[in-house]
């Protein structure tokens, strides 16, 4: 049994222009203590994902398919239920630490009342608990800076006080999304680091755009595009043999690997292609690219592509 | 085409009684080449959009000369900058935010030649639609609004506004820092063909040195408001001198390297870098030191040199 | 702006405001008698099928002066608003947008109006002036001036220094330009919000003033003398209170929905997002 399992996953807003399809059956496993990144751009769906596992989208969101944690159906749970594993055994790391910070609290209350939240630690117990994993993160001085209030954390900083909020209840699974926006080199690499490290022993969905961090921090990688996983593979596997040609065309389009473009953009989610989403800016499609929806094929070394040209 | 000598931009913030003042660009001085892309790369903070700002005399510099063409600029009387203008331009960072929420794209694009005035307005259109066209969108995008579009389109829009000025010298800044990858490397490769096309003169801002390799003739490294290294990019890739810059090389090569603190140095005198300089001595803390040129367009501003 | 909406709140205000002005407009036509003209020998009438609303202490209409106060209050309203916005706009935008000593002479005025209660300045301004309907006016927009110049000044600052205004100054623009093409349509829609509830206030305010003396002065219709007038007799003829109270209720109520209706309708924030 995996630690998680998506299945057929959809996920779709009513608008008053047409219904959007952000996620189009997602099948996803995370087996236990690893690490998987979900690498998209803007608009694939993986925010959305991300939120769905934790039940966190919007009440107008229509919701289909299974999630499976240890084996427990989430999407059958009541609300109840689900807070008792939502920051709890699943914790999501938001976009955005700025807004995601409470402005008139200190981060150390703020930690505080995720460790309460979870645990019967009295004050002063929870205090003690807040220094401990601030100084888990890497913040020096931690005692003192934990009675600080975030606008007197830099971007890094914030970062790290939310890695520590969501270690606050131990939990053995955490969805980080785009925790490295932002941020600048220096700092994005420590911030990848520390990730690296407090998840050691938990399991991870590390959701970004970042490729490099990404293959740093995971174990295996999927790629989505337009609300489908296109690839699924070892860190690898993908890095240095992707199959996909959207996996092929992202990875000469960074700038490390000569910047060559996909030309084209990503579809609208309101009015997706027909067959295969990539078709329209792929260079090997074919005709029945355009008619057909392409099965997830199985490779070698557990690898996944959902392209006819391996069928 | 532009030489910057020695300018300094002090902020100042606090009220009346205790007026605080932050130094964000100190003594700068650089120039760039009529035809060439000068990159200025820097984390953030470190006052490379200042500096961007000030060479086209959006903000005021505290001190310094910026010379363009041969006309300093920070002599010039509001009239004579505002006929300036258009050939100095600027793209920012974030598209959304730096076109009218309320403007049509195709009034957006068409700015510069109403400001200019005296052209009719079928004129007006059919130059709008060829830029429409050179920057990559289609006709009928024309008739949206910003919020109608994605990021990578809205900064085609941008950059279809500032070559309608026609200029000469344009300051990008970190134009596709807020873009996918993809749509990255498609704006980037219009920049390059524009810029080859029209003969312009380029400083591209940036904090991504693969980037900054890509699109640069020669770069300049700043930290802490200062330009810490300036050389031929190519060059300077396999022969950085400063720390710094070889620092940031590493980092983005994902070496293990020494992971510094994350503080200038903003005590009096010394080295803008020497509290985080793995080979910071005694000298790097009490004497500010002087730039040197090393040979081949390579300057650096370090005591060890 | 569109008028294909689904927002409630401006279908419900916009249909009031509609149906006032248009009694206001047709009100010879609409009210069954001259509101002036007493009818002495039915004082005090309840409402009956010859006076729907009943009659007042004079055997006047209730239902026609009622109808006719419409004109005033309207026109009170609308002319208020208006010309404090016309004097918020100038002062908010010449504070705003170059700032400096302009901005410091200009916003120590508007504190020093702002330091006297509202009420207090209306009605020493209206009793030194004396009664009417023009000095009441002038006295309303004494008051209601400086929230229009501080909503400009406002809405100003937070976006005169936007790339896309920074973007146009490095095209070349000078501030007309910018002025007029950026920066007023950017900042018109909150104004016009604030606005249509002031026009409500200000409705509320003069019948408060007309109640009070300050205002029209009989025998011209006006809901707030009516209900100054029937204060005496509520007791024996509470309609002489309800009719004119309802129509300022009515009034101000559809003035707040219409302002609400187009805060949600065009402010962008309250527009869905879908995350992603």
């Amino acid at each position: 049994m995996s630690h998680l399992e998506i299945s057929n996953l959809r996920v779709r807003f009513p608008t008053d222009d047409g219904v959007v399809r952000v996620t189009n059956g997602v099948d996803l496993d995370i087996e236990e203590g690893e690490n998987l990144g979900l690498i998209g751009e803007s608009g694939s769906g993986k925010t959305v994902l991300g939120m769905a596992i934790v039940r966190l989208l919007p009440g107008d969101a229509k919701i289909e398919g299974t999630i499976r944690f240890n084996g427990r159906d989430l999407l059958s749970l009541n609300e109840a239920e689900m807070r008792s594993i939502r920051g709890r055994e699943i914790v999501m790391i938001l976009q955005n630490p700025t807004n995601s910070l409470n402005p008139v609290l200190t981060i150390g209350s703020q930690i505080e009342e995720a460790v309460r939240l979870h645990s019967e630690l009295d004050k002063e117990r929870a205090k003690k608990k807040v220094v401990e994993l601030l100084e888990e993160v890497g913040i020096r001085s931690a005692a003192r800076r934990a009675k600080e209030y975030p606008h007197q954390f830099s971007g890094g900083m914030k970062e790290r006080a939310m890695i520590a909020m969501a270690l606050a209840s131990d939990p053995s699974l955490i969805i980080a999304d785009e925790p490295t926006k932002g941020l600048d080199v220096t700092i994005k690499r420590r911030v990848v680091k520390l990730i690296k490290e407090v998840t050691k022993t938990k399991s991870m969905l590390f959701i970004t755009h970042d490729l490099g961090s990404a293959a740093e921090i995971c174990d295996r990688i999927a790629v989505m595009y337009a609300g489908e996983i296109l690839e699924i593979a070892g860190t690898e596997d993908l890095l240095n043999d992707p199959l996909h040609p959207y996996t092929k065309g992202f990875l000469d389009s960074l700038p490390s690997r000569g910047l060559k473009p996909i030309p084209g953009m990503g579809p609208s989610l309101i009015d997706l292609p027909s067959g295969c989403k990539f078709h329209p800016r792929c260079d090997r499609a074919m005709k029945l690219c355009k008619r057909e929806d392409p099965p997830m094929i199985q490779k070698e070394n557990g690898r996944r592509v959902r392209c006819f040209q391996y069928a | 085409m532009l030489e910057v000598h020695r300018i300094n931009k002090r902020f100042s913030s606090g009220g009346i009684f205790k007026k605080n003042y932050i130094t964000a660009v100190d003594d700068v001085s650089f120039s760039i080449n009529r035809g060439e892309t000068l990159g200025l790369v820097g984390e953030s903070g470190c006052g490379k959009t200042t500096v961007g700002k000030l060479v086209l005399r959006l903000i005021e510099p505290t001190s310094g000369k910026i010379i363009f063409d041969g006309v300093d600029v920070t002599k010039l009387r509001k009239k004579e900058l505002r006929k300036l203008r258009p050939r100095m331009q600027m793209i920012f960072q974030d598209p959304d935010s730096s076109l009218d929420p309320r403007m049509k794209i195709g009034d957006s694009i068409a700015e510069p030649f109403r400001l200019r005035g005296g052209l009719s307005r079928r004129v007006v259109g059919e130059r709008v639609s060829d830029l429409v066209e050179t920057v990559g969108l289609s006709p009928e995008h024309v008739n949206r609004y910003p919020y109608q579009m994605s990021g990578g389109q809205n900064q085609r829009v941008v950059l279809a506004r500032a070559l309608a000025a026609n200029p000469d010298f344009v300051v990008a800044d970190e134009p596709t820092s807020g873009l996918d990858v993809s749509v990255q490397a498609q704006l980037l490769n219009l920049m390059n063909g524009v810029k080859s096309d029209l003969a312009l003169t380029i400083m591209f801002i940036t904090h991504d040195l693969e980037v900054v390799r890509y699109m640069s003739d020669r770069v300049a490294v700043m930290y802490g408001g200062k330009i810490l290294e300036v050389g031929d990019t190519e060059y300077l890739f396999d022969h950085a001198e400063h720390p710094y810059t070889r620092e940031l090389l590493a980092q983005q090569s994902a070496e293990d390297y020494y992971v510094p603190e994350d503080d200038v140095n903003n005590g009096d005198g010394g080295c803008v870098f020497c509290s985080r300089c793995p080979f910071a001595e005694e000298v790097c803390k009490n004497k500010e030191p002087v730039m040197v040129n090393i040979g081949r367009d390579h300057q650096v501003l370090c005591h060890r040199v | 702006m569109r008028l294909r909406t689904k927002n409630r709140n401006i279908l419900i205000g916009m249909s009031i405001v509609m149906c006032l002005v248009f009694i206001a407009v047709f009100a010879p036509l609409v009210a069954p008698h001259d509101p002036t003209e007493a009818d002495l020998g039915a004082r005090l009438e309840p409402p009956s099928k010859e006076y729907p609303f009943g009659t007042d202490h004079l055997g006047r209409c209730i239902l026609s002066r009622v109808i006719y106060g419409t004109r005033v209050s309207l026109l009170v309203g609308v002319t208020v608003i208006s010309a404090s916005l016309l004097i918020g706009l100038v002062l908010g935008t010449a504070s705003g947008y170059f700032g400096g000593l302009v901005d410091e002479v200009i916003m120590r005025l508007v504190d020093g109006f702002l330091a006297i209660p509202s009420m207090f300045l209306a009605l020493a301004l209206a009793g030194a002036l004396g009664p009417g309907l023009t000095n009441m006016m002038i006295a309303l927009i004494a008051v209601e001036w400086t929230s229009y110049a501080r909503v400009v000044r406002g809405s100003i600052l937070s976006i005169k220094d936007q790339e896309f205004v920074v973007a146009s100054r490095g095209l070349g623009a000078g501030d007309v330009y910018i002025l007029t093409r950026h920066i007023l349509p950017n900042i018109i829609s909150p104004v016009i919000v604030i606005a249509t509830m002031g026009v409500g206030y200000a409705i509320l305010a003069a019948a408060g003033l007309s109640f009070l003396g300050f205002g029209v002065q009989p025998p011209t219709p006006e809901w707030g003398s009516m209900l100054d007038s029937g204060r005496l007799f509520l007791r024996k003829a509470p309609h002489i209170m309800v009719f004119p109270g309802l129509a300022i209720m009515i009034t101000v109520l559809a003035f707040n929905f219409l302002g609400d209706g187009l805060r949600d309708e065009m402010d962008p924030r309250f527009r869905k997002e879908i995350p992603h």
